[in-house]
């Protein structure tokens, strides 16, 4: 038996690297290039199976929005579902569907995604689908509306009709206190409603602009055709504005709170500790996540240990990172048995951090993390799609599409000493946020 | 020493996929033409793709293992299935998912704290659960620990201990998802569809604190004991390994596991449902329903499920199927809606599924029953019947690219006991249904007067909109009934 909630709310918005990347041992060769108009294209050949996958990845999210208008940047993700100047309304799914693949969209703080899968003898449907979206897409009042609804749906769905859905709201209220970061990709209906068409056709024309996309696109392809058809479908859209971007100044000194949620759905008590952490390429990065595997990846794991094998006080321990392009949290979690007390949850979690602070971790748990960092990023190249959007990603936020490659290399650098010196740099407790969920009496 | 029965699956072309014009679709000359963007493009020469080869061996403890070689990606996935599950809990419902859940939590020789670190260490993952049919067993890692893997494997599954102070811990874990489970929709839904749909055992049943208590070590041990038995399960591996090599291992490490009787299949009885009824979950401080209209249906193994796919395709598949069109594209009352064929050994179910806000649930089970309805008395248009045979075909294959797909696959074929054949015939069986045959099926499968309607929501919201569509039963979090 699993237990569901948190993970489930965590990960639904696409915050951590799509899969991890690719194993030393595997190289996944690539080309890439600029188009004139500033498009950034990557091509990944391989004949294994008969598919194709493209990705295209624009550099806007939810922290890019105007703190009056949270949720734009994902309901703009559904608007470009609904057609194009050369598309009929609701055909894109249908064209997709009649060919034989699928296709989907996300939307994090960071960046707005969209994907396609089909038989590789129908490359030239996606790259006519995702040009039509980029070049001229339908932006009216029919599908606004629907979409209006749909989205306030999927707000309920996913958050205000299950335990313990506003967690990833109160989490970045807290840590990300002050930035655009404060509010999550889903934003406030509130908003929606209030936008005209006007905010909508600016916000498609400031950041979907072709200098602001990635294209991705991996599977059985002939590399040369491929670049040929990518100049024909999307080589003709002007370059766009360079869009302004938002300025952060990140850094660890913050007020903290503590917070108790008062909801009346939660079934066990439930305590997050939140800390601000660096931004995604950070130096600290890699020691911070090897530092989460060792607290709460596997049964052997310290947190699991402790709180639900030791103690047995919680039914689930866990801890993860949010590391974005401008900001980052790191969070531990615990949800009690019942009867056992968040205080104790608490106590418990407290400790488990502080020895990291103050005894660091064994020369055996770095190797245990570092092992498992490398059946993660093994287990990750299996996918067309996956290529893709590792190669995109990784262009993104590094500029360097090949650290798809290597992504191993940097975890290697990584020493007990830096694993103690940055859990004493984060992980104070008078930098922790505290949310707590009780049990409302009934 | 080992009878080998080897099957190649032969080469399966993807005809259907081929273009739409006559043009042939070459992109090298269309390359010189000026871009029509007023057109979809043609695609080219459709792929020639098949089920992939992998290999069937017997071993002499009767034990069936598939190789599916893949040097996609340096790991290796170990996954063994026993054609036991659920259904054989007897009184103590649970039992299976206990046996599953304390597979790892002791073997001979090591403490779950022990194997935990072992896993762990070479950044292993191992899983186990039961569902009704079968218990799945699996362990991944990195190739170059694939002796490691199976070891590990190995001792879960044939020298588990189970502890009594880990039983009891898991006890108190259980109690507790049970609590929370009480207060998640999904989680609620679907015990409340299959407890319609199938009654109070078998499929339909669900652990409670009095059937967690009830469990006593001895029962894991004689449910092992009985179930556990080399030609009572499959085993798929999956990666960087070849075949001989895995043959060997396989034989190395498991030597010495003894055949056993192959268990009775339990009797099971069915509700008739002979009209159509609501159940309404109370969850007062729900903001959404969450729906399912769900009825009765036929085993896995039914030579129509392919076909019949294909309807249920056009009725609720992905984005493009009636009811995500209907309540959410056009309506907008919901993010998500659709309809699946539940499979299961026995018998399986249909059912339609949608979470829409609390003001227009009645009229989203109305739309739901208006599609069944029209799915059954008008022919499918042949373009729309055709995109969902793509659909389903393509998605098909694009599937195939994952190797732990071709072992699922596989191996439901050895759990749900379909023809050796199946996954030859399938896309061709898919490819086949005209208009007049998917209205045939829908006929002979749909039966909306024979439908449950299972809501979880807000009683005082919805329960008075809902009488018009029979009679309604009122249920607490427990799923007792309450009028």
């Amino acid at each position: 038996m699993k237990f569901i909630p948190f993970s489930r709310l965590l990960a639904c918005v696409g915050l951590a690297a799509p899969m991890g990347a690719f194993a030393a041992s595997l190289n996944i060769e690539f080309e890439e290039y600029d188009l004139p108009n500033g498009m950034h294209v990557i091509l990944h050949q391989n004949s294994d199976a008969p598919v194709v996958s493209s990705y295209v990845l624009y550099h806007v999210g939810s922290k890019d929005e105007r703190p009056d208008r949270t949720g734009f940047a994902h309901f703009f993700e559904h608007l470009m579902f609904e057609g194009s100047e050369n598309i009929e309304r609701k055909q894109i799914d249908k064209l997709i569907s009649g060919a034989g693949g699928n296709l989907n969209a996300s939307t994090s703080f960071d960046r707005t995604d969209y994907y396609i899968n089909l038989p590789a003898n129908e490359l030239e449907l996606a790259l006519w689908i995702e040009s039509e979206r980029l070049m001229h897409a339908v932006i009216d009042e029919t599908g606004v509306e629907t979409q209006r609804e749909v989205v306030k749906e999927e707000r309920r769905s996913r958050y205000d009709n299950q335990p313990y859905g506003s967690i990833m709201e109160n989490m970045a209220k807290a840590v990300f206190n002050g930035t655009p970061y404060e509010w999550t990709p889903i934003g406030s209906a509130q908003y929606i409603d209030d936008a005209t068409i006007e905010e909508f056709r600016d916000f498609y024309k400031k950041w979907y602009v072709p200098n602001n996309a990635i294209l991705a696109i991996s599977g059985d392809i002939d590399v040369e055709q491929t670049q040929r058809l990518v100049e024909r479908y999307f080589g003709e859209i002007p370059r766009g504005a360079e869009p302004e971007r938002v300025e952060i100044e990140w850094n660890l000194d913050a007020s903290v709170t503590t917070k108790v949620v008062e909801e009346p759905m939660t079934p066990l008590p439930a305590t997050v500790h939140i800390w601000r952490a660096p931004v995604l390429t950070d130096e600290d990065a890699e020691a911070i996540d090897l530092l989460i595997n060792i607290l709460a990846v596997g049964k052997s794991s310290r947190l699991y240990r402790r709180l639900v094998d030791t103690e047995r006080a919680a039914v689930n321990a866990a801890a993860f990172t949010w590391l974005q392009e401008k900001a980052g949290l790191v969070a531990a979690y615990a949800i009690g048995n019942r009867g056992v007390s968040i205080e104790q949850l608490d106590a418990l979690v407290e400790e488990e951090v502080q020895k990291l602070i103050d005894e660091g971790v064994t020369s055996k748990e770095l190797q245990k993390a570092l092992n498992q960092k490398e059946a993660e990023i093994a287990s990750s190249v299996g996918t067309m799609s996956s290529r893709a959007q590792s190669l995109a990603y990784y262009h993104l936020w590094y500029g360097d599409a090949g650290r798809a490659n290597n992504e191993l290399e940097a975890y290697l650098k990584v020493t007990r000493e830096d694993l103690q010196r940055v859990a004493k740099k984060y992980l104070l407790k008078e930098r922790r946020n505290t949310l707590h969920y009780p049990v409302p009496s009934k | 020493m080992k009878t080998i029965s080897s099957i190649i699956l032969l080469a399966l072309p993807l005809a259907f996929l081929a273009c739409n014009s006559n043009s042939g679709g070459g992109s090298d000359s269309i390359a010189m033409e000026p871009l029509d963007r007023s057109k979809r493009p043609d695609p080219g020469p459709a792929p020639a793709s098949s089920f992939p080869d992998y290999d069937t061996i017997t071993t002499s403890e009767g034990l069936t293992l598939y190789v599916i070689e893949s040097n996609r990606q340096p790991t290796i996935t170990y996954r063994l299935m026993f054609r036991s599950g659920g259904l054989f809990d007897g009184e103590k419902t649970g039992l299976a998912e206990f046996v599953a859940s304390m597979l790892d939590q002791g073997v001979v020789g090591k403490s779950a704290f022990e194997l935990a670190s072992e896993i762990d260490f070479i950044g292993a993952s191992l899983s186990a659960s039961a569902s009704s049919d079968f218990i799945a067993v699996s362990v991944s890692g990195l190739s170059k620990y694939k002796e490691q893997l199976l070891g590990i494997l190995n001792s879960v599954v044939r020298a588990p201990t189970f502890p009594e102070e880990e039983l009891e811990k898991l006890k108190e874990r259980t109690v507790s998802n049970l609590i929370s489970e009480r207060s998640e929709p999904d989680a609620l839904i679907e015990k409340l569809r299959r407890k319609l749909v199938y009654g109070d055992g078998g499929y339909g049943a669900f652990q409670s604190e009095e059937s967690v208590a009830s469990i006593t070590r001895d029962d894991l041990v004689a449910f092992h004991r009985k179930h556990f038995i080399p030609n009572n399960a499959s085993l798929a591996i999956v990666g960087q390994i070849d075949r001989d090599e895995g043959v060997k291992l396989v034989e190395n490490r498991l030597r010495g596991w003894r055949k056993g009787s192959i268990p009775e299949e339990p009797k099971l009885d069915f509700p008739t449902i002979s009209e159509r009824a609501v159940h309404l979950l109370d969850r007062s401080d729900s903001v959404q329903s969450t729906v399912r209209v769900a009825q009765q249906s036929f085993p896995r193994s039914n030579q129509d499920a392919p076909e019949l796919k294909v309807v249920m395709s056009v009725l609720g598949g992905g984005f493009s199927g009636r009811l995500f069109q209907n309540l959410r594209e056009d309506k907008g009352y919901t993010y998500g809606a659709g309809s699946y064929a539940a499979n299961a050994a026995r018998m399986g179910a249909i059912v339609s599924y949608t979470d829409v806000r609390n003001e227009v649930t009645a009229d989203a089970v109305g739309e739901i029953f208006n599609e069944l309805n029209r799915i059954r008395e008008e022919p499918i248009p042949e373009a729309e019947l055709d995109m969902h045979k793509k659909y389903l075909a393509g998605n098909y294959m694009l599937s195939l690219e994952r190797p732990m797909t071709i072992a699922q696959n596989v191996q439901e074929i050895d759990v749900y006991g379909l023809a050796p054949d199946y996954y030859q015939t399938y896309v061709t069986q898919m490819m086949s249904v005209t208009p007049e045959l998917a209205l045939e099926l829908a006929n002979k499968y749909l039966h909306p007067s024979k439908s449950v309607i299972g809501i979880v929501g807000k009683r005082e919201e919805v329960g008075e909109s809902l009488e018009r569509f029979g009679d309604v039963t009122i249920y607490d979090e427990k799923l007792e009934t309450q009028n």
